[in-house]
């Protein structure tokens, strides 16, 4: 295999996270580097404490009672599954889809070289989710029970053996959904409803872990046995992290062999995946005269049918829809009995703040405009071509995550406002701040992707899930909720719920305003130089 | 009905157009030929707005792109060296995004898709996404969608790349078609020989300097238009 191929990868990776957004010939300045440096540092710790304290919780409720197998194979479960959905669509695009394949396919390079070198970068990938998950996991374990060397060295083997069995179902999912996309009409909506229902079902089963443990300590040994029936491969690295030889030499088979019937599987398909074209029906001249759009509009339609072309950018950035409309359905169908489920009586006049908190999280997660201006990439010229006013294409970029967020949003408003204890006001602010908050997501979105824009991406997941103005709407969304938070914790139980949802709809109103004008005066110069 | 006067765009310290003048008339197909790299690309962009410049203007039937921009590309149509399209679109959806750009009406829509693209052989592909089109076919798309709005002024950097001899040949004749009609062309080309037959006028350049111009008779005296160039080229070495 070509070494130049690898670097050639985990440059372009190393370059799509840290590298510059936009090519100009001007340096970064100490300060930025610096602001870039504590950001990240931040982003780590707080992701590996988070990680810590879920596995703290699950290890002081398994360990203590003598199922230390349980806990290793829990934590294997939940890195293989952040594995698949932190991946799949990087492995999908970068595999088959990555605008580079013919260029490389035309060099000296034989095609299982090429996979290769991606299936390594991908695996790289890969590694940082494993340790994200299981470097906590370890920790937290060495600190509640002393370990021996020999179990360390086990378990650190048994996480990267992991690590090959995670990209492998990774692999084949992305394999699956390429060939789809080469053999379906629709395969775009079918992609996205196999993987929406994939990734329900993981989140339901990750976020449902803290109601298991319970029943864990309860029915523990059953609980094992099923889990070792159904996930051989997890249970033996979770014998091995116990210091068990035997079921290491089992892991090792269990995460190999499949990884190599997926090369071998792909190897096989990778010329014919890359190379095809979408299949495109033949449609015989039917042009009809059309209906007249406004500029607006036009636009507004051009960057729905991009949305949902993308069935990637569609999980990514949709989750809060998706979310909105689940608490909806569930609010309505089981709204007495989550009620009687309250932890101590009074507590009814915490519920409107709740679920504007919920939805307004949910809102903060529907960051479609964070991307928009990317991936235009090297469609840019037609929109700089045309006769549109930037301020129109702004508009149209920020109107896409409110074409599908704001219904969401109002459904699973009126479901609460039936289903539950409160007031015709209190439903109003149930609907209106969420609303704002996802004009707010909107505007500051595209706001970030100006600031932060990439043109020459080799796929689309680069900018979607990689995107530094992805990462930004999705944090800075969420820093901009803390002073709301503070002020509940610190005045909450002073003021009545109808005023705090009023001054949260003021604060955001206040916000979009802001990045309104913004976008209005600022923005549109920072498009028009942006060449 | 393109007028450059005294263009200068740099990239950081290089200079790519140099104090450029060129003056396009109405019933002209003007040549723009230069080596790579020359500034060709630039110039066409700028004369687009897509490029922001340091000095000089640039006017449109008389406009200037740096004041009204939106008023100059609604006169014009600019056709680029690569075809990049919305893959996700198909070319009717593509072709009546162009049109609600340009506020082009229903009627006129739909005669002139219907026309250019029977002239272009395109008809029974418009329904197809453009992720499925060649080379040639976005190619052609991006013509036809240059010319839905009936510009006065068009702008095409290479255009008979990834055409067949039968769709360069319409091209040609479209492209006559409009500058008999009074609107204007402006296109930049490698090759000579179409050059030579095609323009009214043509202007060389190189290093971002205009080393000259006029018609193709005054250019090529009595040697061919690949001699001039290369006498040129040797010359300002």
């Amino acid at each position: 295999m070509n070494k130049s191929l690898i670097f050639l990868h985990i440059a372009s990776l190393w370059d799509s996270l840290f590298g510059r957004t936009y090519r100009k010939k001007k340096k970064r300045s100490l300060g930025l580097k610096l602001l870039i440096a504590v950001f990240a540092i931040y982003v780590i710790c707080a992701l590996l404490l988070s990680s810590g304290m879920l596995f703290y919780g699950m290890a002081s409720a398994l360990v203590p009672l003598g199922f230390s197998n349980l806990y290793f194979l829990s934590a294997g479960l939940i890195c293989v599954l952040l594995c698949f959905i932190g991946t799949i669509f990087t492995i999908q695009s970068q595999l088959f889809h990555a605008k580079d394949n013919e260029i490389l396919l035309s060099m000296p390079f034989s095609p299982s070289a090429i996979l290769a070198s991606r299936m390594i970068v991908m695996l790289l990938l890969n590694l940082l989710y494993t340790l994200f998950v299981m470097g906590p996991a370890g920790v937290v374990y060495c600190f509640l029970v002393p370990v021996g060397a020999e179990q360390i060295v086990f378990y650190l083997l048994g996480v990267l053996l992991l690590t090959f069995f995670g990209m492998s179902i990774s692999c084949f999912f992305g394999w699956i959904t390429a060939l789809l996309s080469q053999r379906l009409h629709h395969s775009n909506l079918f992609s996205t409803l196999f993987l929406l229902l994939f990734f329900l079902l993981t989140y339901a089963a990750i976020y449902g872990i803290q109601g298991y443990f319970s029943d864990l300590v309860l029915h523990g040994e059953e609980i094992q046995q099923a889990l070792q029936r159904a996930f051989p491969p997890l249970y033996a690295f979770a014998a091995a992290s116990s210091g068990d030889g035997l079921a290491f030499l089992q892991l090792i088979l269990w995460c190999l062999l499949p990884f190599a019937a997926v090369v071998f599987l792909l190897s096989k398909s990778f010329w014919k995946i890359a190379l095809s074209k979408p299949l495109g029906r033949k449609n015989a001249a039917k042009i009809k005269a059309g209906q007249v759009h406004s500029i607006g509009w036009a636009l507004t339609k051009k960057e729905l049918r991009r949305f949902f072309s993308l069935p990637g950018y569609v999980l990514n950035d949709s989750f809060g829809s998706i979310f909105s409309l689940i608490m909806g359905g569930a609010v309505l169908l089981k709204g007495k009995a989550l009620l009687q489920m309250l932890p101590y009586p009074g507590i009814e006049s915490m519920i409107p703040v709740a679920c504007a908190a919920f939805l307004s999280f949910c809102a903060m997660m529907n960051i479609a405009s964070s991307a928009s201006l990317s991936l235009e990439g090297k469609n840019f010229w037609i929109l700089r071509s045309l006769p549109i006013p930037e301020k129109a294409i702004l508009l149209s970029k920020a109107a896409c995550p409110l074409i599908y967020g704001l219904p969401s949003i109002l459904f699973a408003s009126i479901c609460c406002w039936i289903a539950l204890p409160m007031s015709f006001l209190q439903g109003l602010f149930l609907w209106l701040l969420p609303s704002l908050v996802q004009l707010f997501s909107a505007l500051f979105g595209i706001s970030a992707n100006l600031w932060f824009p990439r043109f020459d991406w080799i796929s689309e997941m680069v900018v979607i899930k990689q995107g530094i103005a992805s990462l930004i709407s999705t944090l800075g969304g969420m820093a901009i909720m803390v002073p709301p938070v503070l002020l509940y914790l610190k005045m909450g139980s002073q003021m009545a719920p109808e005023i705090f949802l009023a001054i949260c709809t003021v604060f955001y109103l206040i916000l979009s305003l802001v990045c309104w004008i913004y976008l209005v005066t600022g923005g549109v110069k920072k498009l028009r130089s942006l060449s | 009905m393109l007028k450059i006067q005294n263009l200068t765009k740099q990239y950081g310290e290089k200079v790519a157009v140099d104090g450029l003048n060129l003056h396009i008339h109405p019933g002209e197909i003007y040549g723009f030929i230069g080596h790579n790299g020359a500034g060709k690309t630039t110039t066409i962009k700028a004369c687009c707005g897509i490029l922001p410049f340091e000095k000089g203007e640039i006017y449109v039937d008389g406009i200037s792109i740096r004041e009204d921009p939106l008023a100059c590309k609604r006169r014009m149509a600019y056709i680029p060296d690569n075809p990049d399209l919305y893959e996700f679109l198909t070319g009717i959806k593509y072709l009546h995004f162009v049109g609600d750009a340009y506020e082009v009406s229903r009627e006129e829509r739909k005669v002139r898709i219907e026309k250019y693209a029977e002239m272009l052989d395109l008809k029974k592909d418009l329904g197809s996404p453009i992720s499925s089109y060649s080379h040639g076919m976005k190619q052609k798309l991006a013509i036809l969608s240059a010319l839905i709005h009936n510009p006065k002024l068009m702008i095409l950097d290479e255009p008979f790349v990834g055409l067949d001899p039968v769709a360069a040949h319409t091209v040609k004749g479209l492209m006559r078609e409009l500058c008999d009609n009074g609107g204007a062309i402006f296109f930049s080309t490698h090759v000579l020989e179409v050059a030579e037959k095609l323009c009214d006028r043509i202007a060389i350049i190189r290093q971002g300097k205009l080393i000259v111009s006029g018609s193709v008779e005054e250019v090529r005296g009595n040697s061919s238009l690949e001699e001039v160039f290369l006498e040129l080229e040797d010359s300002h070495e």
